[in-house]
């Protein structure tokens, strides 16, 4: 790349290339830390269940074992549901919504100086898929595309995304009617008729949703479709300005870790989060203590569960850009073209994410993200976890009387 | 925004060019042909209308980054333009935007008729923001300036446009895009021959 580099030169690139990795090895630690955060009372919905099967006197292993079984697949079955249903309306408006995303096809000449400009980071442009879109608020993004199961089942789940509306409605309705039969002591479950319905609707359902479940998983999950979306008017400032390409590198390292995917299954988890945290507080409140005791265990549990679910799901987004600008720049230069496009943007609108960001490419010493960026989500989930397990652990080993 | 007719289409384009060769040089020798393209298939702005954000996008950077003026933005406002000057244009019996610029600058200039080649001379004067009416405007109504137009186009779109686009920019736009438009072949209901 030229004449031989002096030495001072390079023990600098070598300073910087060992903190780099070492602030890359600290930033997956906390992004570590912070999913067992978030994810912590769907891990322990278990432990409620449990407790309270136990001290109900059920002394039946199998008993047990379907508890134990249905504690793990429930959450995950929810969490699952949820996250496909997400996907599927999401590939639906990806294809339908008429707007004109173009596939860069990099060997077009019209983005040769952009696909020139790429390479010179010494990265292969075919690594990444990217779609151009005429948007003047548009910025540069990574976007999780999901994509449709192939065949009939893709069809089948766009025509569900089309209806969804419909599909509630009935819902709805035979709600309705089986609350109504049941006012009547009416019982349509009864009878050889309704099993045979339900042997015979069990059969065709479960394979399709056990096919369609792992075909999405694989697709989405497995080999997720992380494209960039570049604005147009962006286009000349990624062809002409050198300072742009840590940006796309940036992005990539976005596409790289699967990111906007994670997103979304944090937005399901986080979401169903509080309600699970009530669920488990159920373990500490069958403990036989005195009610002020209980109140204050119960709320401490409450409190400390919702708040490390929330302040993960405000985390994990930011450490994810840390981790991509501490990707990006591979070199001082790039810390520089990096800090100074972020402090022009702080300046015109301030935020705390890109205060964060700037203080963490500009700090003196480039160390690691350090317990203080973790600790607001950490510390409550890990009062959370002790207490639920503790309490657990108490009416197990018969510490602590249980009111089942 | 509607979709336009193929003949307004041009005049937009046109407009856009002339704006862009000033404003823009970057954009329009990368973009323009794209954007003409893209234009002339859907017959909209590119990029005017703003796409669904999904939330768990990775952006690069959280709130808008404005990248200078571009295409689309010239875009919105030679289509506030070509409006204004076609309203314009219909109120005072004249056949089209296009008649009605040239007469704008003819009367500016004080120019017997307009010169294909722009406008020499007084680069300045045309558009002064002053009050000076024309000597021999075609119409015995005052004409609007270009300042009072620009006004028009800001009041219309600004809240569309970015709040980093000034007006003395916007009328400058508006005037490089007006004298395009007069230096256009006119189209009318009756042409029958596009250009």
């Amino acid at each position: 790349m030229g004449p031989a580099t002096p030495r001072p030169r390079e023990a600098a690139d070598r300073t910087f290339d060992t903190a780099r990795l070492r602030r890359l090895r600290g930033l997956n630690r906390a992004l570590r830390v912070l999913w067992v955060a978030a994810l912590a009372p769907l891990l322990l919905f278990n432990v409620p269940l449990v407790v309270i099967a136990a001290t109900d006197g059920t002394a039946d292993p199998w008993e047990w074992a379907a508890i134990g079984i249905g504690g793990v697949l429930l959450p995950f079955a929810y969490v699952a549901i949820q996250v496909m249903q997400g996907w599927a309306a999401q590939s639906y408006r990806h294809r339908h919504d008429g707007v004109k995303r173009r596939e860069v096809d990099w060997g077009d000449p019209r983005w040769e100086a952009v696909r020139a400009s790429f390479e010179a980071s010494g990265l292969d442009p075919r690594t990444i898929r990217a779609l151009s879109v005429w948007d003047r608020t548009a910025t540069l993004v990574t976007r999780h595309v999901p994509r449709p199961t192939p065949g009939r089942l893709g069809r089948g789940s766009d025509w569900g995304v089309r209806n969804g509306g419909c599909l509630l409605g009935l819902g709805l309705v035979c709600g309705i009617v089986v609350a109504v039969l049941d006012e009547l002591d009416v019982d349509p479950t009864d009878g050889t008729a309704f099993t045979v319905f339900l042997v015979v609707a069990s059969a065709v359902v479960w394979p399709l949703a056990w096919r369609n479940g792992r075909a999405q998983a694989s697709l989405n999950l497995g080999n997720p479709d992380n494209v960039v979306l570049i604005p147009m008017h962006w286009r000349p400032q990624l062809r002409d300005n050198p300072s742009f390409r840590v940006h796309l590198m940036h992005e990539i390292a976005h596409a790289r870790h699967d990111d906007p995917g994670r997103r979304k299954l944090l937005d399901t988890c986080a979401g169903v989060g509080p309600f699970a945290v009530f669920v488990d507080s159920a373990a500490v409140v069958a403990m036989r203590l005195g009610d002020v005791v209980l109140m204050v265990l119960f709320a401490a549990t409450l409190v400390s569960g919702i708040a490390g679910v929330r302040r993960a799901k405000r985390l994990i987004p930011l450490v994810q850009e840390l981790r991509a600008d501490t990707e990006a720049c591979r070199d001082p230069e790039a810390v520089g073209h990096l800090s100074a496009f972020l402090r022009e943007r702080q300046a015109e609108q301030p935020s705390h994410a890109k205060a964060t960001r700037l203080a963490a490419l500009t700090e003196a010493t480039w160390r690691g993200p350090g317990a203080r960026l973790v600790a607001p989500a950490a510390l409550p989930a890990a009062l959370f976890g002790l207490l639920i397990l503790a309490s657990a652990i108490a009416q197990w080993a018969g510490v602590v009387g249980s009111s089942g | 925004m509607q979709p336009l007719a193929e003949d307004e289409i041009e005049l937009v384009l046109v407009m856009v060019d002339a704006a862009a060769a000033v404003v823009a040089p970057e954009d329009r020798e990368d973009l323009f042909d794209d954007f003409a393209e893209d234009m002339r298939e859907s017959g909209l702005v590119p990029g005017a209308e703003s796409v669904d954000v999904d939330e768990s996008d990775a952006a690069l950077v959280d709130g808008h980054v404005f990248l200078g003026i571009g295409l689309t933005v010239l875009g919105q406002i030679a289509y506030r333009v070509l409006a204004v000057a076609t309203d314009i244009a219909i109120n005072r019996g004249l056949r089209d935007a296009v008649g009605y610029a040239r007469g704008l600058f003819a009367s500016a200039d004080g120019d017997a008729e307009p010169d294909g080649a722009g406008t020499p001379g007084t680069p300045g004067a045309p558009a002064a923001p002053g009050r000076d009416a024309a000597g021999d405007p075609p119409v015995t109504r005052a004409v609007p300036t270009v300042g009072e137009i620009a006004a028009l186009v800001l009041a219309a779109e600004g809240n569309t446009l970015p709040p980093q686009v000034d007006p003395a920019a916007i009328e400058e736009i508006v005037r490089e895009q007006l004298r395009a438009l007069a230096e256009a072949e006119p189209r009318g209901p009756g042409d029958s021959a596009p250009a």
